[in-house]
């Protein structure tokens, strides 16, 4: 049951990629402000994946680190099954500080579509979780399922990834942090029932 | 109440203006009603399912573009009767097979194959990327001969991960059975679309 974690420790500014060969790009880039990552592109869809390998069935998630309710048109969230695959494809649970809503949905060859949503508002250290089990993903916050789950077909395989958009280049009102991805979905799985630092394996 | 519909999907596909139901943001969330939605592969329709009040659900059906299966179609049994005609011609007005719909099917078996081709045309979209190689020139008729080869080894791909029983298909089958064959394979699974299985 391989588990990758990420707390994004670096100086301002540094990209993922640069700060680590574990994450490469699928769409646009991120950027890291505050040991926290945010997009670092404009007006573009952001996709980014880990290269630790998982099984097919797997999830990812990550915590709010900084929200700017209201403000500009931005999103981050987790991905499962991320891959560069035809310019970029993940299932993605993602929170919207404009809108304060989470969506979930699929990136096919680059391209979104919505499988679902849900009504909550995000907060700063909500966990957002992304669950990929067979054909049937859905979305968690905080443990509990906020959307979901939905039967989809397109996507099989891939890795853990972090997505998102903003209007602003550098946008860092919004980022994420304590990334973690695993394919031990199912019942046992403790919901972040160890702190971040025992089970940092990157 | 918990209502499934077929509505015309709209988006550019990207996080500003994703792919959803074209009617979202002008009947769905401005009546608070949450969504979740299964695509036809590259095509621009979706089944849409969410708790839909009465007013907005007259909203929704005064548009020619969307079909409302009925009431409680997931538990009352209801079959398609007279109205198979119906049924029958705005799937294939999307471009999804139902020349096989019989007036005794049920409602919930018409849903589930229909549920079950979406998601062969998902996986399908999946393998093969951007370019729906099901779009004109190509009918329902066209037979599986007529595929590329990428296409033809994405449709035995679909199979080989399904375990799906696949000697039904041959050089003569057409996509309209070919996806009804799929769907078929797909069987007994339950298709979630976050409210309800169907």
């Amino acid at each position: 049951m391989p588990t990758y974690t990420d707390a994004f420790t670096a100086a301002d500014g540094t990209t993922l990629t640069a700060y680590s060969a574990n994450w490469a790009n699928a769409m646009g880039s991120f950027a890291i402000t505050s040991n926290a990552i945010r997009t670092n592109v404009a007006d573009a869809d952001c996709l980014a994946y880990h290269n630790g390998a998982l099984n097919n069935n797997q999830w990812c998630e990550v915590r709010i680190a900084a929200i700017a309710a209201g403000g500009n048109y931005q999103n981050r969230g987790a991905a499962c099954r991320a891959s560069n695959t035809g310019g970029g494809a993940a299932y993605v649970f993602i929170f919207d500080d404009q809108t304060s809503s989470f969506t979930l949905g699929s990136f096919v060859a680059g391209s979104f579509t919505e499988l679902g949503s849900g009504s909550a508002s995000p907060a700063v250290n909500d966990i957002v979780r992304v669950n990929a089990s067979g054909t049937s993903i859905s979305g968690l916050r905080n443990g509990a399922t906020l959307a979901g789950p939905v039967t989809d077909s397109s996507i099989t395989s891939g890795t853990g990834g972090v997505s998102g958009y903003s209007v602003a280049t550098v946008d860092t009102g919004v980022r994420i942090d304590d990334w973690l991805a695993s394919d031990g979905i199912g019942a046992g799985f403790p919901f972040r029932s160890q702190p971040m630092a025992h089970m940092l394996v990157r | 109440m918990i209502r499934l519909y077929i509505t015309p999907l709209v988006g550019a596909g990207t996080f500003v203006d994703p792919i959803r139901s074209k009617y979202k943001d002008t009947i769905f969330t401005p009546n608070g009603i949450t969504i979740f939605t299964h695509r036809y592969g590259w095509r621009m329709v979706g089944l849409v399912a969410g708790d839909v009040d009465d007013v907005s659900h007259a909203l929704l059906i005064a548009n020619s573009d969307v079909y409302a299966f009925p009431d409680n179609f997931q538990t009352s049994g209801a079959t398609v009767g007279a109205a198979s005609t119906t049924l029958i011609n705005i799937l294939e007005s999307y471009g999804i097979p139902a020349q096989w719909i019989q007036p005794q099917d049920t409602y919930l078996s018409v849903g589930h194959s229909v549920g079950a081709m979406f998601q062969f045309t998902q996986r399908m979209r999946g393998i093969l990327g951007a370019t729906d190689p099901f779009a004109p020139p190509v009918t329902l008729n066209t037979q599986f001969r007529n595929f590329s080869q990428a296409v033809q080894d994405a449709i035995m791909q679909v199979g080989a991960e399904n375990s799906y029983n696949m000697s039904g298909i041959n050089n003569n089958t057409t996509l309209r059975n070919l996806t009804k064959y799929m769907a078929d394979q797909w069987g007994a699974r339950p298709l979630l679309i976050g409210i309800f299985t169907f």
